[in-house]
């Protein structure tokens, strides 16, 4: 039972070697399926080899306490290299990941007890094949749980749109961190595991060619799905062996095809499955549009409540320019406040500002209690206190099903979700459509899944930024009775609109902005018959 | 919805896989020959970075050897017959051959180079009792004996250092390429043939190309020879660099026996005084028949490893007659025989160098100094 | 003091290749966000372009650069179109970006490795005056001393280029923000393309005197700097012409002072202790370009 994989006969290196690379395969798709673009595993792997071989060769631990051992090491690296890198994003990301990955490899040429360049012989071989495939079956299930559950929901928004999953009071700096320690303990095994099958460690194995047959593997099967990492492996380590004088064109295709896939295939293998396979799926059942809005459960008007939102003094520079110059604004339970003005006046940034996505050089207030100075640029925290909202060009995970990107939106304590998520899209006119991928719906549609995820966190405000531009009347009418349902409940709205006279007849207050300042606020009527605001319209050309 | 097909998938994924891999390699394998006859797996680097400088003409000169001991074979009414697998100049292909060999029942295989390759086989060599004649650099893990190793990486190298002395110099300086671990093993068996050591040691990687920095620190401490334990043709490299910057004009330049003919298509003229030891040279004596029969039959000269080759095919040849003599040909009796066998009339016969294997699995080989002549080709070096 | 005098002078060679390599590299990595990788390939291609013409045609080496640099930037547009253009409009376009380069510098250099048939090739002897020139204490050779102002003189260059020029405010406009710059009516793919141009002429420039200068042809050559213009990269800044060659400079010095003053086994621990200490402390490098802005 112990050599089980003899089966595979004079193969049986080759797929042990293999196995032990699909777990750090694993490893890389744990980041990248999040949008992680990060590629340190190569320098984990190393930790676990050496960690593993140092613990069992030279202080005499059992290789059965070494090998998790040195996995837990790597993952606690994996951490602290995640805490180390927490401001860097994108490739700025990815460079220095691979540098800390090349510090590794000087370290270890460098440091004591790791053989130096000779690297380490006589490392104990008892690791059996059981331990090999039970750690690849292991982190396979833990994945494809991890995918099935809340997380992996939180996982794709990261990848889908980071920006949006902090909208969502998603901590993408602490799951990032926790992904990183995730990683290094899948390297970090499978760098033990290699460690003790082949009973040595070349360190010169550890370098940049490793990680781009790492980085093919995953691209080539999926970078997404976890069982991309097999099919890739089968290929990249597979086709050599089965194609005789392949060898020497062997890296030349491998390039090919990674080019290749990135070009026409970009889910990789089981991508280009996955969507045959949907595809026959859906020629069975009938194509379903989106239904009409149905307004929520008719309580009386509430009127307008205490102050929900109140910030004072906000202030937002970029490069020396005065985005926003001191705002002051407030909004009340129940209540539409409606913002308008000309293109540039700095609509957009306030709702960004109020949502964390842009920091305020300055500016106080609170919202639902809560200080703002405490949540500024912070948008994870500024939807747990209660911010919601839409974006201009609208943020959903188009290859996720209505029922998964409204599920985003509620906040992790919420129980049943699944049944919470129905009851809303009932409410919201969207049950009939909760199976359709986002991404197939039509545009009035899309920005209703979009307020059903806003409103699923039950927030305090709702920031709206043009919801129906570019909407045909209908549709506009449908989004402007789901707010006005979301109003009725006591919710504030901040709505920023072109639409003057549909502002007019729908919002509480009107607030007007102009080159970063209010220039008037107060009822519709009022503020819109103002001599200067009127002035600022005609100035810039732009009443609608 | 995007998500159900997926999980199907995945769950098809690893049972498929494990399906399409079986039905890949369960009917591969090499069939296992004529059954009487002894199977000598050659575990060579045909492909890969190591297939031009050692897989190919250690090849050539193994079967070179055993083709002329042909005659002494059938004296003994010994058939045998080599199988041949790539090793690919990889651990993973390497094991995989050493597999197949096994499966075709080869008592001995021998692997021309490479100390990851010869790391990975000799514990499984070990394990299935066969015994395993490899050209690394390393040590190897050798629990039951049947590991050898033929590069003697000290000996030829030591005397280096004693040539040097012998020659005046007074204080030596070394440039190690130190990620390599030949290359720092290589420089420290230097240093033993060196009564007052190194003088000056300089480290750089094998992927560097600038030694300015290292090359001002020697003159700094003022060195009058330097040994190159890099690779060849950084080693040309560093020449050259040495006679651009200037300040090296009466220095001995020394190599090691890694040196080969790309440090000559590198350096060209710059290497005209550089000398170093090499297992073999063209015009060594009692080689001329050798070189004329490799000629012949490959069409191209002999190089060292060519020669390491042919020296392994016959000691090789000798343990085969002598296991048979005592017995049965397995791996534990031409472990048993390896070792008398190297040094065994048959070999001395036909004996192109010195090269001894011991009972622990290392190597004895005296080697000889070597120049380049001006054509770019090895000679053996003139006092 | 003689010593230390040309231990810097040493690494100011070293660096100014440094700060070459990782100009050009830098230069597409600011302005359109891409990890090009490739770029190491499209520098092996300029050493192999330039060692095939002083060869075979025996031209000397002044005449070849322009061709190498003609040839190397079109092989850079070659590989902006067919490796990176079509992935822009991507949601992962960077990461797709990154790996489809990775996958053209396997090709690239996989293709020079069956042409120089896995060898090692040298430049020539003759194809550059090179003599040792000795500057009171200093040597230094003519070739060295020319690649130092050659590669200072064309980052300052690069420099005022992007700050003063017409061409240098489109990339830069491109380099905030692509939509908004086809939207003020810059011909986006006309800008990316003469980025990969100018970048893919720097390398080959360099490699074609690097290759001259450290004797060095082959398919490995670029691959060899990648990790260091890297390092280089972090500790000057990400993305800034003149990080770049402060970075590369800081670098090249470094590393000759440790193996001056040090040992020179520790030259790697120096320079990538210097690394992991710009990472941890600012990650931003030496100079600080541009903050992340999230775009809404």
């Amino acid at each position: 039972m112990d050599d089980f994989l003899s089966l595979f006969g004079v193969y049986d290196f080759a797929v042990r070697d293999a196995l032990v690379l699909v777990l750090v395969s694993l490893a890389l798709y744990v980041l990248l399926s999040a949008g992680i673009f990060a590629v340190p595993q190569v320098g984990l792997m190393a930790i676990g080899s050496y960690g593993s071989a140092i613990l069992s060769v030279d202080m005499g631990v059992p290789v059965a306490l070494a090998v998790p051992a040195a996995a837990v090491i790597a993952g606690a690296v994996g951490v602290l290299l995640a805490a180390l890198v927490a401001r860097l994003n994108g490739i700025y990301l990815a460079i220095a990941s691979i540098a800390f990955s090349e510090v590794v490899r000087v370290a270890v040429l460098n440091v004591p007890l790791t053989g130096g360049s000779q690297g380490k012989v006589g490392i104990s071989r008892e690791v059996t094949d059981l331990w090999i495939c039970g750690a690849v079956l292991l982190a396979t299930v833990a994945l494809v749980w991890l995918r099935r559950s809340r997380h992996g929901l939180v996982i794709s928004a990261m990848r889908v749109d980071t920006l949006m999953a902090q909208h969502q009071g998603i901590n993408v700096v602490r799951v990032r961190t926790l992904l990183f320690g995730l990683s290094g303990l899948l390297s970090g095994t499978a760098g033990a595991l290699q460690a003790h099958t082949a009973g040595f460690i070349d360190p010169g194995q550890f370098n940049f060619d490793l990680l781009t047959k790492l980085l093919a593997v995953v691209v080539i099967g999926g970078m997404t799905f976890v069982g991309g990492s097999f099919v890739g492996a089968l290929v990249i380590f597979g086709l050599p062996f089965t194609l005789e004088g392949f060898a020497e064109y062997q890296v030349l295709v491998n390039g090919l095809i990674i080019v290749l896939v990135v070009a026409f295939a970009p889910g990789g293998i089981l991508g280009v499955l996955s969507r045959l396979l949907a595809r026959l799926r859906r020629s069975d059942a009938p194509g379903e549009a989106g239904s009409p809005v149905v307004p929520g459960p008719g309580d009386a008007p509430a009127g307008i409540g205490p102050v929900a939102l109140d910030a004072d003094d906000v202030r937002v520079t970029f490069g020396g320019v005065h985005a926003l110059d001191g705002v002051r604004l407030t909004v009340g339970q129940g209540e539409v406040l409606g913002v308008i003005g000309p293109n540039g006046s700095g609509k957009t940034t306030l709702i960004n500002a109020l949502s964390g996505a842009y920091t305020p050089s300055s500016g106080t207030g609170a919202v639902d209690g809560v200080p703002l100075a405490l949540l500024w640029g912070r948008p994870h925290l500024l939807a747990r206190a209660g911010i919601a909202r839409t974006f201009q060009t609208i943020r959903l995970m188009d290859d996720k099903s209505v029922a998964a990107n409204v599920a985003l939106g509620f906040p992790p304590q919420v129980p049943r979700r699944s049944e919470a998520t129905r009851e809303l899209l009932v409410r919201m006119g969207l049950d009939q459509i909760s199976g359709v991928p986002a991404g197939e719906l039509p545009y009035g549609v899309r920005r209703q899944v979009e307020i059903a995820r806003a409103l699923a966190r039950n927030p305090r405000v709702l920031l709206l930024d043009e919801p129906t531009a570019g909407m045909s009347p209908t549709e506009r009418e449908g989004v402007f009775t789901a707010v006005d349902a979301a109003r009725r409940h006591g919710l504030a709205v901040v709505l920023v609109e072109h639409d003057v006279a549909m502002m007019r007849r729908f919002c509480d207050r009107l607030m007007v902005l102009d080159f970063g300042r209010v220039l008037a606020e107060g009822s519709p009527d009022d503020v819109l018959d103002s001599k200067e605001v009127i002035d600022a319209y005609i100035g810039s050309g732009a009443l609608a | 919805m995007s998500m159900k097909p997926t999980r199907r998938l995945s769950r098809l994924i690893v049972p498929g896989a494990i399906g399409v891999l079986l039905a890949a390699t369960g009917c591969a394998g090499p069939s296992a020959g004529d059954s009487d006859a002894v199977q000598v797996g050659l575990l060579a680097n045909l492909s890969g970075p190591a297939a031009t400088s050692f897989g190919v003409p250690f090849q050539h000169g193994f079967e070179l050897a055993l083709q002329q001991a042909k005659a002494a074979f059938d004296d003994a009414d010994v058939k045998v017959e080599i199988q041949t697998q790539d090793a690919k100049s990889e651990v993973t292909s390497a094991v995989t051959g050493y597999n197949k060999l096994r499966q075709a029942g080869a008592p001995i295989v021998i692997n021309d180079s490479q100390s990851p390759l010869g790391q990975a086989v000799a514990p499984l060599a070990n394990d299935d009792k066969i015994a395993f004649l490899s050209g690394a650099g390393s040590e190897l893990e050798n629990k039951d004996g049947f590991a050898f190793r033929f590069t003697d990486l000290g000996t030829p190298t030591t005397a280096m250092g004693q040539y040097l002395t012998e020659h005046g110099a007074k204080r030596v300086g070394v440039i190690v390429a130190s990620d390599n671990p030949s290359f720092a093993t290589l420089a420290d068996t230097t240093e033993k043939g060196l009564p007052g050591g190194f003088d000056s040691r300089q480290e750089v990687a094998s992927t560097d190309t600038d030694f300015s920095a290292v090359l001002a620190n020697l003159r700094d401490d003022d060195v009058d020879a330097v040994v190159l334990s890099v690779l060849p043709a950084q080693a040309g490299n560093l020449m050259l660099q040495m006679d651009q910057s200037g300040g090296f004009d009466h220095v001995i330049r020394a190599g090691t026996v890694a040196i080969s003919s790309e440090t000559y298509t590198v350096a060209e003229d710059a290497a005209d005084d550089f000398v170093f030891p090499q297992v073999w040279a063209p015009g060594m004596q009692g080689g001329s028949s050798f070189e004329k029969a490799y000629a012949d039959k490959y069409d191209e000269s002999p190089t060292a490893y060519s020669a390491l080759g042919y020296q392994v095919g016959w000691t090789v040849a000798a343990a085969i007659l002598a296991a048979d003599e005592d017995g049965d040909v397995d791996g534990a009796s031409l472990r048993d025989a390896i070792p008398a066998a190297s040094t065994s009339d048959l070999v001395a016969e036909h004996s192109i160098l010195s090269l001894e294997l011991t009972k622990d699995g290392a190597a004895v080989s005296e080697g000889v100094m070597a120049s380049f002549a001006d054509d770019g080709s090895m000679q053996v070096a003139s006092n | 003091m003689d010593f230390w005098l040309q231990q810097t002078v040493n690494g100011i060679v070293l660096g100014s290749v440094y700060a070459l390599y990782a100009s050009g590299f830098g230069l597409v990595m600011a302005s359109l966000r891409i990890f090009h990788v490739a770029h190491a390939a499209v520098f092996t291609w300029g050493a192999v372009v330039a060692w095939d013409l002083t060869t075979r045609l025996g031209w000397p080496l002044v005449a070849t650069l322009p061709v190498v640099m003609l040839a190397a930037g079109l092989l850079n547009v070659a590989a902006y179109f067919l490796l990176i253009r079509h992935l822009l409009k991507r949601q992962d376009a960077e990461l797709a970006a990154f790996i489809s380069s990775m996958g053209g510098l396997i090709i690239l250099v996989e293709v020079a490795h069956h042409l120089l048939d896995g060898a090692v090739e040298r430049m020539p002897a003759g194809v550059f005056p090179v003599s040792p020139l000795e500057l009171g204490p200093v040597r230094i050779t003519t070739l060295h001393a020319t690649m130092v102002v050659v590669s200072i003189g064309l980052i300052a260059l690069l420099a005022w280029g992007m700050a003063h020029t017409q061409a240098g405010r489109e990339v830069r406009t491109v380099a905030a923000d692509r939509e908004t710059a086809s939207l003020l009516g810059i011909n986006v793919d006309r800008v990316s393309a003469g980025v990969f141009f100018a970048s893919g002429a720097l390398a080959g420039l360099a490699a074609a005197m690097v290759a001259t200068a450290f004797n060095v042809v082959s398919a490995d050559l670029g691959s060899g700097y990648l990790v260091i213009a890297l390092a280089a990269m972090v500790v000057g800044g990400f993305g800034s012409v003149a990080g770049a060659l402060a970075g590369g400079l800081l670098i090249g010095v470094a590393s000759t002072y440790a193996t001056g003053y040090l040992d020179s086994s520790y030259r790697d621990l120096v320079v990538f202790a210097l690394l992991l200490g710009f990472l941890v402390v600012r990650p931003t490098g030496l100079f600080h370009t541009r903050s992340e802005l999230a775009r809404v």
